[in-house]
């Protein structure tokens, strides 16, 4: 699965320190998600979605070897 | 996924505080005979040699050194992070997967190198269970702990600014799973039947031995192989199960070294080195199982009445 949230993150100007602190998971959290090495829950991508204000469709996009 | 069944953080450092001295007053009692008077009582059990219980005088200086050591690793492990969330969960699960494999694969070279130190007469320790070898089972009842300490530590913390995301990797379904499955029922079964002492199982003794050390490689191969119908699901159910079968074990762990004295705990210490994959297997099969008959009952209710 593939995701912008390094974009979106750029858009609204915070660091991976202010989202992780937005949402209430640990900085090495949100890092390991944007590299795609880990796919979060649903409730973690709605919660993610939430903070940039867009569907979740926006921000994360299934691989093509998904 | 939520993290369950963990202790609070503050638990962490006084876990540390136990597990420290547990292990100092462990190897003294152990290798240096070491028993500190006041844990002196007379209890009535039977002793090594002895035809019948009877009163005798047991020394608890090395339950307290394992009771403290179980405890205070236990802590350590399964206390919450400062920041706890569902992929330090997840990794905390993966980590506790891996170590106990690990584990099992460390005994298994450890017997396998005491087997043929025995077969080719440098030593005259017999490796296998309930006669001899004791060092490497009073160590297995907390290297899974230690092991998984250090792998999580390892992948929460080798890198700053990230965490370390290896994949886990299982056995396929076929063959393994029902190769596994059926050696540890059979090697179990036989096990059992020796234990009620039935005649046919008693003449064959000599190999029964070989089909305990079966027992732990079946378990270990149903453990690690996939089910038909592996998912997310199935992985989280996978995951959890091994970390309440790690708890039950230790849980069980505590009270029979309070309770079970003499020779009979190294009966224990037999029964701990497949009791955690048992307990795996067990509950595992029971989720999976449960899920299924949920999932046809739905269907039938849902769709097809």
């Amino acid at each position: 699965m593939k995701n912008t949230i390094k974009v979106e993150r750029a858009i609204k100007n915070i660091t991976q320190a202010d989202l992780a602190d937005l949402i209430g998971v640990s900085r090495q959290t949100i890092n390991t998600i944007e590299s795609n090495k880990y796919v979060p829950s649903t409730v973690l991508a709605l919660k993610i979605s939430r903070v940039f204000g867009k569907p979740v469709n926006d921000i994360f996009e299934l691989d093509s070897d998904d | 996924m939520k993290s369950k069944f963990l202790f609070p953080s503050s638990f962490r450092p006084v876990g540390i505080l136990l597990a420290i001295p547990g292990f100092i007053l462990g190897y003294l009692s152990v290798y240096r005979q070491y028993a500190i008077k006041a844990l002196e009582f007379k209890i009535y059990y039977k002793e090594l040699f002895q035809d019948t219980a009877q009163e005798n005088v047991q020394n608890f200086t090395d339950e307290l050194a394992l009771s403290l050591v179980i405890v205070g690793l236990s802590f350590i492990a399964f206390s919450r992070l400062k920041r706890e969330d569902e992929l330090t969960a997840r990794l905390r699960l993966d980590a506790l997967y891996w170590g106990m494999l690990m584990n099992y694969i460390i005994y298994f070279v450890a017997y396998a190198g005491c087997w043929l130190a025995l077969k080719s007469g440098i030593t005259n320790y017999d490796p296998f269970w309930g006669l001899g070898n004791i060092d490497l089972l009073i160590y297995n009842t907390f290297t899974p702990l230690l092991i998984f300490i250090f792998r999580f530590q390892y992948l929460i913390s080798y890198k700053k600014e990230t965490y370390l995301m290896p994949k886990l990797h299982y056995m396929p379904y076929y063959p393994f799973r029902l190769i596994g499955k059926w050696v540890s029922i059979i090697c179990i079964g036989l096990i059992l039947l020796r234990h009620l002492e039935v005649k046919f199982i008693e003449t064959a003794d000599q190999w029964i031995f070989y089909f305990v050390f079966l027992i732990p490689a079946g378990l270990l191969v149903w453990a690690y192989s996939k089910n038909a119908d592996e998912d997310e699901l199935i992985i989280q159910f996978r995951l959890e199960s091994m970390q309440l079968a790690v708890y039950v074990n230790y849980g069980l762990l505590l009270v029979a070294n309070l309770i079970i004295f003499g020779p009979s705990f190294y009966t224990v210490l037999d029964y701990c080195f497949i009791s955690p994959l048992l307990f795996f297997v067990l509950r595992f099969s029971y989720v999976c199982n449960k899920n299924y008959w949920q999932v046809r009952r739905d269907v039938k209710g849902g769709l097809l009445s």
